[in-house]
């Protein structure tokens, strides 16, 4: 008959939400009626039970700290807030009642100390069960230091250049393992006897043994679990906690492969960069600006589109824009005017084979987080380039077969971020023109020729 | 008869369905509208194609450009695929070992527990029939063969040892460009223009161009698969019509052609709007891209515009089927904004067994006709600025043996056999390690030993470049998710820059 005391402890989850309800309400009627005293008897029933809710409740919590492993260290406060709420609202109860022993102490006292110790008790074992980080988490991380918090980085982040030089063990595994091991297997909660947060407690092992086999590695009891299906309950980390990642699961194989190593480095270990590449910083604009932009509207979207051009973002979750004219042929400087309703989205501009002229300078210089820009086979002649001057992200320019002359090409010398113009196909003066030294790489004249007497020789 | 009934049931409440209120509101402004853009825009003008206005609704525009999901690296995929799997050995691959062993009886070792297409008993060695060189910054080798490839080698990253598990032609290609070797599912470039459309309106996502012959494979190697028929590739040809019944017939005057194509659509609708078949926008779409290509790609297509230097520079054959003029297509097609272009040029099937499949005449000639064209597309892309957003793949469907192929027993011309434990393919453009090799194989090329890489990590690498995660790339179909890598595949970190 033992699981009928089980379940009964099952019940404490269920219970403990009475007596806040019933005492709250009671504590209110206590001041709705503080000076009429007209409701006496039903304020006392409230207290009747509430307090015994409580002490259902302080009961079904003891059977389940008693049977099912919880240590004392965090269930004491719980349980003691817990008692205290009974002692306070059997008191006020009794108080209600007429019991002279209590003459001392007065209602405001019993009062205001249940409500604390309500909310106190209540909150206790919320953090047992969701965690003692349940409210601070979803505080943004300024506000958590400010409260002095520890803000622990969620994520391993390696760099790619330095990232050899770590130890594979202390480097890599070890954080991945206090991320996503620890909170469970630690000297305060060792779930299964077994502790993760340093070496000698992995090496040692939990109640079934040790968890890493150095002969035979791959039957590593640590692994086994890790690749058991996730809905197995010996699956290692539970069903409902963060799961390891692929490429972490890989790097704890390397690692119980190579033996185990505390101090070796990944670059003693020999392991190929790639093992690495989900824990380098994500680069997820490239060659774009990063600002810090909403997406642009989705009408201003739509009011591009219907004048033909090709409006997206340069991948699905970004508010920047790459836009297109490509299926508009007679798109115009006048046009371009509506260009500016997207002028800080704008990053990838292409204008080729449309009917601008250097006057749509004039609006391109305001798109200033514009990074690519295509105007080939246009009639622009690069007068009024010069107006580009203070875009601080404009890196490629492709003048190919556009009517680009020689004469402009200086003015893009002082371009900030320029790396590539190209220029093929534009005026002969341009494929003539001597470009200084520290220019010469980015500006790309084309004209590539293959010899004819290579074949010759076959 | 119950069966029947209840059928009829089925189609009576699936006509209630589609004929709701709802349904009303729902599609049929949607709908008429995008009805409205396709065709009743045309017939109130009073002449000229008008193009209708580009709508983004996947339902009624299947080619619509989206977004990828991560930055890509590129927009365009050109694929040059040597038909008939050419020779590692003789192009990048090189054996000093290989010629020491030249005619010598394979060590049975070799042999043991391996399949051959053709090659029976015991097969001499054949040592590399071409000289290599060191060439470029990068110092990668390259053969005699390929004499213009040193103008662009510095640009190509090389993967030395992929491998495939097929060793016939049509399986092994299906595989390459399906990721399985038997039929049904969607070829790459209909996986990529189904996520991410086509840019340009006028023209088709996907070109398929054809030199030599088709593909062992045939046509399903560029087909939709399970995916809507509208993503498969279009064969467009280099001589003669590029597409075929494109041509309005003779009698027939553009206005009339565009009369008909407005009833057939406006019909169709009327069918969509009954059924809800999907296939049936298709076709509306597919009858509308064809009306807007009959000026598009003619316009595409012909070379005869290109400057002097240009056509000189592919050594461009006008009026004839040739790898050269597709080289020069594909520049152009990626320029209008194609997504991905496919080449695939036929008689690489070196086996020795006829002069024009042997390694000292008729693969000398593919390696003429190709080497050239190769290195101009290149370097053509290179000077228009489209290579930084192109990623050029070059490969076979497998490779070549080190033996000397002797069926019937009868050592012939110089050849070899099919292998597909290593050969050597290489990618160029946007997003690649330039002048990178990974991957090495063992002294005379018969196994990789080092960056092994299969047909899948190929193809999620192509994947990966274009902005998609190839593990989350799917499309459900007969009650799962499918992927074109199905379960395999790993991006070859090692050649991305």
């Amino acid at each position: 008959m033992d699981f009928l005391i089980d379940l009964l402890g099952r019940f404490h989850p269920l219970v403990v939400h009475l007596p806040i309800g019933f005492l709250l309400l009671g504590l209110m009627m206590l001041v709705f009626d503080y000076k009429e005293r007209r409701h006496q008897k039903i304020i006392r029933f409230a207290f009747f039970w509430g307090s015994f809710s409580t002490l259902v409740a302080v009961l079904t919590g003891t059977v389940q700290y008693a049977r099912e492993g919880y240590p004392w260290e965090d269930v004491q406060g719980h349980l003691i807030f817990g008692v205290l709420t009974f002692v306070f609202s059997f008191s006020i109860y009794l108080k209600l009642k007429g019991y002279g022993l209590l003459e001392r102490f007065s209602y405001r006292f019993l009062g205001y100390g249940l409500v604390i110790i309500v909310f106190v008790t209540g909150h206790l074992g919320g953090n047992l069960t969701h965690g003692k980080d349940h409210l601070t988490s979803p505080l943004p991380p300024g506000l958590k230091e400010a409260l002095g918090m520890e803000v622990p980085s969620r994520t391993l982040v390696l760099l790619p250049e330095t990232h050899q030089e770590l130890p594979l063990y202390s480097g890599v595994i070890q954080p991945i393992l206090d991320q996503k091991c620890v909170s469970c297997h630690n000297p305060k909660k060792t779930k299964g006897a077994l502790l993760l947060h340093n070496l000698k407690g992995i090496m040692s092992g939990g109640e079934e043994g040790p968890i890493i086999s150095t002969i035979n590695p791959e039957e590593s009891e640590m692994l086994k679990r890790i690749h058991l299906p996730r809905d197995e309950k010996k699956h290692m980390p539970p069903k409902a906690k963060i799961q390891l990642s692929k490429a972490e699961i890989k790097l704890i194989e390397q690692w119980i492969s190579a033996g185990v190593p505390e101090n070796k480095t990944i670059e003693d270990l020999r392991l190929s960069p790639s093992l690495f590449v989900s824990f380098f910083p994500k680069d997820e604009t490239g060659m774009y600006p990063d600002p810090v932009l909403e997406p642009l509207n989705r009408v201003l979207i739509d009011s591009l589109m219907t004048m033909g051009l090709q409006v997206a973002p340069i991948y699905k979750t970004s508010p920047l824009l790459k836009i297109s004219a490509i299926n508009a042929p007679d798109f115009n400087d006048q046009e371009a005017v509506v260009l500016l309703k997207a002028s800080d989205h704008i990053v990838d501009l292409d204008l080729g084979q449309t009917q601008v002229t250097d006057n749509v300078f004039e609006v391109l210089q305001q798109l200033k987080n514009l990074t690519v820009l295509k105007l080939s086979r246009t009639a622009i002649s690069g007068n009024g380039i010069k107006k580009l001057t203070p875009l601080q992200h404009l890196k490629q320019i492709n003048l190919v077969s556009s009517n680009f002359e020689a004469a402009y090409l200086e003015d893009m010398y002082s371009f900030p971020a320029l790396e590539k113009v190209y220029l093929f196909g534009t005026s002969p003066n341009t494929f003539a023109a001597e470009i200084p030294e520290p220019y010469q790489s980015i500006f790309e004249k084309g004209n590539y020729k293959l010899d004819e007497e290579v074949e010759e020789n076959l | 008869m119950d069966k029947i009934k209840e059928l009829l049931e089925e189609r009576r409440s699936l006509d209630a369905q589609l004929n709701s209120r709802r349904h009303f509101l729902k599609d049929c402004t949607l709908g008429l509208g995008g009805l409205a853009l396709g065709s009743f825009l045309n017939s109130c003008s009073t002449g000229g194609t008008k193009i209708p206005a580009y709508t983004a609704d996947r339902s009624l525009n299947p080619m619509a450009s989206m977004p990828a999901p991560f930055l890509p690296k590129v927009k365009s995929v050109i694929y040059l695929h040597m038909v008939g799997a050419p020779s590692q050995l003789e192009l990048f691959d090189y054996k000093p070992e290989l010629a020491k062993l030249h005619n010598q009886p394979c060590p049975p070792s070799l042999l043991d527990s391996k399949k051959f297409a053709f090659i029976q008993g015991v097969p001499n060695m054949l040592g590399p029939q071409a000289t290599f060189k060191r060439e470029g910054e990068s110092g990668n080798w390259v053969s005699n063969h390929l004499p213009h490839f040193k103008k662009i080698i510095d640009e190509v990253a090389f993967l030395k040892a992929v491998h495939t598990d097929q060793f016939n032609h049509g399986p092994a290609q299906m595989l390459m460009h399906t990721g399985s070797p038997r039929n049904g599912r969607p070829s790459i470039g209909s996986w990529v223009t189904y996520g991410l459309g086509s840019e340009n309106n006028n023209l088709p996502g996907f070109v398929v161009l054809t030199s030599g012959g088709t593909p062992d494979a045939g046509k399903s190697i560029w087909g939709s698969g399970f995916l809507p028929s509208v993503y498969q590739g279009v064969h467009c040809r280099s001589k003669g019509d590029p597409v075929l019944y494109l041509k309005d017939p003779k009698g027939v005057s553009r206005g009339l052609k565009k009369k008909i194509l407005e009833s057939i659509n406006e019909i169709n609708f009327k069918e969509y709007q009954n059924f809800g078949d999907p296939e049936v926008l298709t076709r509306i779409n597919q009858y509308e891209m064809a009306y807007r290509m009959q000026i598009s790609v003619p316009e595409v297509m012909n070379i005869d515009k290109e400057p002097d230097a240009i056509k000189e520079m592919y050594g461009v054959q006008p009026g004839k089927e040739a790898f050269a003029n597709n080289c020069l297509l594909a520049r152009k097609m990626v320029e209008q904004g194609v997504r991905f272009v496919q080449l695939y040029d036929w008689g690489w099937d070196s086996h020795g067994a006829s002069p024009t499949e042997a390694l000292d005449t008729g693969f000398l000639k593919k390696c003429k006709a190709t080497d050239r064209p190769i290195a101009a597309l290149i370097l053509d892309l290179k000077q228009r600025g489209l290579l930084d957003q192109t990623l050029v793949v070059w490969g076979g469907e497998f490779g070549r043996t080190p033996m000397w192929e002797n069926r019937l027993g009868i050592q012939n011309s110089p050849g070899r056999d099919h292998q597909g434990d290593a050969f050597t393919m290489w990618m160029a453009g946007g997003g690649i390690k330039k002048g990178a090799v990974h991957g090495k194989t063992d002294e005379i090329g018969y196994g990789g030993i080092e960056g092994r890489v299969s047909v899948y990590d190929i193809q999620a690498t192509i994947l990966h470049l274009l902005g998609f995660d190839h593990e989350q790339f799917t499309y459900d179909f007969q009650g799962r998710p499918f992927r074109l890598t199905d379960v395999e595949g790993k991006v070859i970190n090692e050649i991305l820059a």
